[in-house]
């Protein structure tokens, strides 16, 4: 590079115009860069921000603007965490207390972790209970996320919660349409029509033909719509929620015909299922077939998962030892990438971990769980993994195969039932019923103070609710 | 094309000139002027003698450090397919980002210049690293704060969070 030359041609007059000019310091910034910007903030300062003005609180609650925001989000892959309590019991006080019954009700509590290193936790109140003291009807059955929204079900009622902006909807279905337990469910966003969906798939009770299911697919922002098929797949486990990737939801399962296990993808758009293979073959879940074949090291896939926005599998893999070919000896829980989305050969080994370093988890933890595959949730900023294992969260050193526990979450001494990760955003889906979800009752709402500010607001739209 | 007529004279190293907005030129190698996406554009219609750019927005300290960022950026490129080509393994580009995370490191004004001749100039790469480092000054500020950083005016809208 050469050095300076000054620059001759320019007039002397001219030369110092344009040396002030660019002397005069902080500039005011075109107004497409700042919402640039803005489009990198987290969702918590964005929501503050936009009372800056009338039309930076047009701009910041701009669906387009949201969608950049989601995807600058999604790019930077920070998660934050959602969990679920098991159902509680708590005491109700004598006023309250019906006159027949325990005295006790029961209660599914929640929690947003967030935090470099997810050291912040904050309850989040259950938005299904209206009062203080929950009715059966109020516990959840489902969790899932996408985009950002977190999606609830109770009994009869679905709620989208935002738990980075608070704003949560719940739709009714009606006291008719009652939920089941034992269903296998997903939760997605349909891009074509701008739309939420969740997915059901049914068992066969009678067990006479196990792919004989049936899939439901409801639309969440048109409640009464909803579509109903029978289909030739079955889910694996049917507890495991859909998992979402590209406008479609994924599980490990069977196609009928095929006797390996394979990820089972719905299409939330076409509502149609695919295949897509794994990297390995699959299980067998047909004992004869497999001796036939003399398959006596198995493969099974354990779990799928987005890792860094990846669809990631989860396979348990046993090699088999001496002549019975029944004895299991190493057992690995390897972690396999699918690099490019649809391409069976882009898959890759990212880690294993031992059996034994799982053992030392669940040894470590004061409680055992019935899922004992790990499942990985994201690299954290000094190089762990933050997996989920055991019902708990653990990092784990891939390097050093050491583990260490979240200590936060061991002090709430709760059982987790669910466990979401969900994407920072400021997605709402025209959540239109916003109910301040903290933990102080909602009179602190009618405080004369408030009530001015919300009726400031509601003018300009701005969406009222209080931060924890 | 011209140049493969012969093969024993070396190419004399094409540059641009970038003339500053006061006054000074900077010299520079063809593909490091190139990052500017402006600059690209029309590129090929200029006449080779003809190509120097006036920019008229961007100070010779700015105009400086964005050279130096292309240089790198340019530079590294290089290594880092050299190194994907005999398959050996480098952290290119996590030096890179090291390297980028130290270079946008400066203060408020600087990173001001920067921003607006990487928006003047349309370097996309440079664009987003200061958009990023202003995204992570403004977090958790109060609106007043934000108002006198952006220049907004206030239309008489509460803050709902002021107490806090």
């Amino acid at each position: 590079m050469s050095g300076h030359h000054p620059y001759h041609l320019l007039g002397h007059n001219l030369f110092h115009l344009l040396r002030e000019n660019s002397n005069k310091r902080l500039p005011t910034l075109p107004d497409e860069v700042i919402v640039e910007i803005f489009s990198r903030v987290p969702p918590k300062s964005v929501v503050r921000f936009r009372c800056l003005s009338k039309s930076w609180c047009k701009t910041l609650s701009d669906p387009n603007f949201i969608k950049t925001h989601l995807s600058h989000a999604i790019a930077e892959d920070k998660l934050n965490i959602f969990i679920l309590s098991e159902i509680e019991n708590i005491r109700m006080p004598r006023e309250v207390r019906p006159k027949s019954g325990s005295g006790f009700c029961s209660i599914t509590r929640m929690w947003n972790i967030e935090g470099e290193l997810f050291n912040k936790s904050v309850e989040v109140r259950n938005p299904f209970v209206s009062n203080q003291y929950a009715t059966a009807g109020d516990l959840v059955l489902f969790v899932a996320s996408c985009n950002g929204l977190v999606c609830l079900l109770s009994e009869d009622r679905v709620c989208l919660l935002n738990p980075s902006t608070r704003e949560c909807k719940i739709v009714n279905f009606g006291k008719n349409r009652c939920w089941h337990y034992g269903l296998t469910r997903g939760f997605g966003y349909d891009p074509i029509t701008d739309n939420y969906k969740l997915v059901e798939i049914s068992i066969d009770r009678n067990f006479h033909d196990i792919f004989n299911t049936e899939t439901r697919v409801y639309s969440l922002s048109n409640a009464s719509s909803s579509t109903t098929f029978s289909n030739s797949y079955r889910i694996k486990n049917p507890e495991d929620a859909g998992i979402y990737l590209n406008g479609a939801l994924h599980w490990i399962g069977y196609v009928k015909g095929c006797e390996n296990e394979t990820v089972i993808v719905f299409d939330l758009t076409e509502e149609v299922f695919r295949v897509v293979p794994g990297p390995t073959n699959g299980y067998c879940y047909c004992y004869d077939v497999c001796m036939q074949k003399n398959k006596y090291h198995c493969d099974v896939y354990g779990i799928v998962c987005v890792f860094g926005g990846k669809l990631c599998l989860v396979v348990d893999r046993k090699k088999a030892i001496g002549v019975e070919k029944c004895l299991y000896g190493e057992r690995d829980f390897e972690i396999w990438v699918m690099k490019e989305y649809g391409v069976k050969d882009s898959w890759s080994k990212l880690f294993s971990i031992n059996v034994t370093v799982m053992d030392f988890i669940r040894n470590s933890l004061s409680w055992d769980y019935y899922q004992p595959i790990p499942t990985p949730i994201c690299f954290t900023n000094n190089g762990e993994i933050l997996l989920k294992a055991f019902g708990n969260l653990v990092f784990y050193d891939p390097l050093k195969e050491t583990i260490r526990t979240l200590e936060d979450l061991q002090k709430h001494k709760h059982k987790i039932h669910g466990l979401v990760t969900y994407v920072p955003s400021l997605c709402n889906q025209k959540l239109s019923t916003v109910v301040s979800l903290s933990n102080q009752k909602l009179c602190t709402c009618t405080n004369g103070r408030r009530r001015t500010i919300a009726s400031n607001l509601a003018i300009t739209g701005v969406i009222v609710h209080r931060w924890l | 094309m011209k140049d493969s007529f012969n093969p024993s004279i070396e190419p004399p190293k094409k540059t641009v000139t970038l003339v500053s907005s006061d006054g000074y030129d900077f010299e520079v190698e063809e593909e490091v002027a190139l990052e500017s996406q402006v600059i690209k554009d029309g590129f090929e219609d200029k006449a080779v003698d003809d190509r120097e750019y006036l920019l008229f927005n961007v100070h010779s300290d700015t105009l400086e450090l964005i050279i130096k960022y292309c240089e790198k950026h340019v530079s590294s490129r290089k290594s880092i397919s050299a190194a994907a080509a005999s398959s050996s393994s480098s952290n290119g580009e996590e030096a890179l980002k090291e390297w980028d995370e130290h270079f946008i490191s400066v203060d408020t004004n600087t990173l001001y210049d920067i921003l607006m001749a990487a928006d003047y100039l349309n370097i996309k790469s440079l664009l987003d690293l200061a958009i990023q480092k202003v995204a992570d000054t403004i977090h958790g500020r109060s609106p007043e704060q934000i108002r006198k950083k952006f220049n907004i005016e206030n239309d008489s809208i509460i803050d709902p969070w002021a107490s806090e």
